[in-house]
């Protein structure tokens, strides 16, 4: 909910408290992980307070009624809309553009699905007078999107059991972030990456997009047997500089098959990384 | 001289206009001086790197992280022995150490640690910029940064155009960025067209497909970097894993092992930069020191004080430059770390003094907000 909501260290201390007793489950089959529990035995017992709202003595119950509170404080909705704006539409987000999500959030209680959709609206409004540099996240998942490669996989094929290891499969997307700079895991800060565009701008960071697009990305398609007039076709369906993107690829579109590959290398590096994909 | 793809090709007529036609210019006052920092994150035990000789206090409350076959350096410090390098330099005047200094920070956490050694500041997530950054601006040096690590880190931001070396694990054309590098026009886009350009400019060897997790391979090309007169000025390397709170071991451990990366670097460092090393200054930095006392799990928890080592032919001499504050109780920041009695921030705007050729009062103006740090460059370096 960010410092603005006024907390203080007495707050913190006092929501840790709260949180004692909750612990996840150590299996002895070398589990990586387990289950949540709450452990009666280690639960600070008595009243505590936070933000002024009084929690009574009521055990394993204390957590769910405190995590709604803090949810629908409105300190909270404001700063997470903000965050959604920053993340999806400009660094510097209008009162006009987190207003309209903010006011979803309170009619649909929360619903994240309806506020995901009023964010998609407001960047669509403001389309033509911002251009957010995409994090490689977002970036990649428009790839997915746009080639239609499904690069996160389905759920069905995503589920399993924690009993055994991940496939390779279902490591791949993992790896894949990591090497384009954005593994979900490994934040070095406490509040996560970041939204802002000059964070992720570097040479090697820009040269991890391209060896992504021009190395992994073809081998996909590939895959897939899509082809040349597939791509346009995609291409045409999502862009509006599609005449100026189809005469930069136009002659990578070799017949012969040992031009084939460095061809559909340069076409892919090229097309995912002109100004209109990677700044969306 | 090292080629970049551009002057690849014409390199070898250039290079003989040059010679043939301009007079000698005299290398004396505008040879290049490097700039090297190596964060170590996590917290570095001063005490355990240089340990102060014969404490009484200090091995009594550290029964289990005693250091055997230290490294003497004088009659009160001592050398951890995975610090071997560091030791070799020192014979030769090549380096020497602040005692007892940290950044004015005095809280307990990695990262508003980490954030304010890199910015310089006294409050966390205020400043969006590095001090080194600032500091290469302030004294009009674009483009000649260098960080060995993905994104760019911090201490670099704040001045355009830096450069930064982690290879992909695939060759990149770099032909794709001159397909590509047209279409970024307008305000919005000067960023990322900026930063295309130096990927535009960067030499060969810089090209490759590497496995950039192998640290040697990282620095030995870092160090060809910066020996090349039109190369680099600054570079920042990133060390992490020094947060030992259990088994923190003595002469090895957990802390050795980190010890010995650092020291691994160096020494890379020193044998590939050649001559260039005499106008190199290599600097450590990190967020806090650790506990005086040993904690059940024989390890240590965040500190105060700490040290900063200090490498490169542009030292004055080799030294441990202290205000030694003493270790006991009394002595001690809250009753429990070694204290700090030398800002760090006064070594740094110091050296990036001599490096940069700048006036340090201008720099501390710049890039410190006049905070009150003394020129310490008389006695730490080569004026």
């Amino acid at each position: 909910m960010s410092p603005s909501a006024g907390y203080t260290q007495e707050d913190v201390i006092q929501l840790a408290y709260i949180m004692t007793g909750w612990s996840h489950k150590w299996s002895n089959k070398k589990l990586e992980t387990g289950d949540v529990w709450f452990d009666q035995d280690r639960h600070q017992t008595g009243e505590k307070q936070v933000l002024g709202v009084i929690y009574k003595n009521d055990a394993k119950r204390e957590l769910p009624k405190v995590i709604h509170d803090l949810a629908t404080h409105p300190v909270c909705i404001k700063f997470v809309s903000t965050k959604l704006c920053r993340h999806f539409i400009t660094d510097e987000p209008t009162e006009e553009m987190v207003r309209p999500v903010i006011d979803v959030w309170n009619k649909y209680d929360g619903n994240l699905i309806e506020i995901q959709k009023e964010v998609v609206r407001q960047a669509y409004k403001y389309k033509d007078t911002t251009y957010k540099f995409q994090v490689p996240e977002v970036w990649l998942m428009q790839l997915s999107k746009i080639f239609d490669l499904n690069i996160p996989l389905l759920p069905s094929r995503m589920n399993y059991d924690f009993k055994t290891k991940p496939s390779h499969s279902q490591r791949r997307l993992s790896w894949w972030l990591r090497e384009i700079g954005h593994s979900p895991y490994r934040a070095k800060q406490p509040n996560g990456w970041s939204d802002f565009e000059v964070d992720w701008v570097s040479p090697e960071l820009l040269l991890r997009r391209l060896w992504f697009s021009s190395n992994i990305l073809p081998k996909m398609i590939k895959a897939k047997n899509y082809s040349h007039d597939f791509t346009l076709e995609c291409l045409k369906k999502n862009f509006n500089d599609y005449d100026r993107m189809s005469l930069l690829i136009k002659n990578l579109n070799s017949d012969t098959k040992l031009k084939e590959e460095s061809d559909m290398s340069r076409k892919y590096g090229i097309i995912c990384n002109l100004p209109g994909v990677l700044k969306a | 001289m090292n080629c970049t793809r551009r002057n690849f090709l014409i390199g070898g007529s250039s290079t003989l206009f040059l010679s043939g036609f301009y007079p000698k210019i005299s290398f004396a006052n505008t040879q290049k001086k490097n700039l090297i920092i190596i964060s170590l994150r996590g917290g570095m035990d001063g005490l355990t790197a240089v340990p102060v000789i014969g404490d009484k206090r200090l091995k009594k409350l550290r029964k289990q992280l005693i250091l055997e076959n230290t490294l003497k350096l004088n009659s009160d410090f001592a050398l951890h022995p995975k610090l071997k390098i560091f030791h070799e330099l020192w014979e030769k005047n090549k380096a020497a150490f602040v005692h007892a200094t940290n950044i004015p920070y005095t809280g307990r956490s990695h990262f508003d640690g980490q954030n304010l050694m890199e910015t310089g500041a006294h409050t966390p997530y205020k400043e969006k910029t590095g001090w080194l950054g600032r500091g290469l601006l302030a004294s009009d040096i674009l483009g000649k940064g260098l960080a060995i690590s993905l994104p760019m880190p911090l201490l670099l931001r704040g001045v355009p155009q830096n450069n930064n070396f982690f290879p992909s694990p695939d060759f990149v054309e770099t032909k794709l960025i001159d397909s590509i590098y047209n279409e970024f026009s307008g305000e919005h886009n000067k960023l990322i067209k900026s930063t295309l350009g130096t990927i535009k400019k960067r030499p060969l060897s810089m090209q490759v497909a590497t496995n950039s997790y192998d640290r040697n391979k990282l620095a030995r090309e870092a160090a060809k970097q910066l020996h090349d007169p039109n190369g680099p000025r600054v570079a920042v390397f990133e060390l992490d894993g020094f947060d030992t709170h259990t088994a923190q071991g003595g002469a090895d451990g957990a802390h050795a092992e980190q010890l010995e990366e650092l020291n691994n670097i160096v020494k890379i460092l020193y044998k590939n930069l050649g001559s260039s090393f005499d106008n190199t200054l290599i600097l450590t930095l990190t967020e806090f020191g650790r506990t005086i006392k040993q904690n059940g799990g024989y390890g240590t928890e965040h500190g105060y004080g700490s040290a900063i080592l200090m490498a490169g032919g542009l030292l004055k001499k080799s030294q441990v430059y202290t205000d030694w504050p003493g270790l006991k109780k009394k002595d001690l920041f809250e009753g429990r770390d070694l204290n700090s009695t030398i800002d760090a921030r006064a070594v740094y705007n110091s050296a990036m003094s001599v490096c940069f050729n700048k006036d340090p009062e201008f720099l501390k103006r710049e890039v410190f907000w006049d905070d009150d740090l003394p020129d310490l460059t008389q006695e730490l370096f080569k004026v």
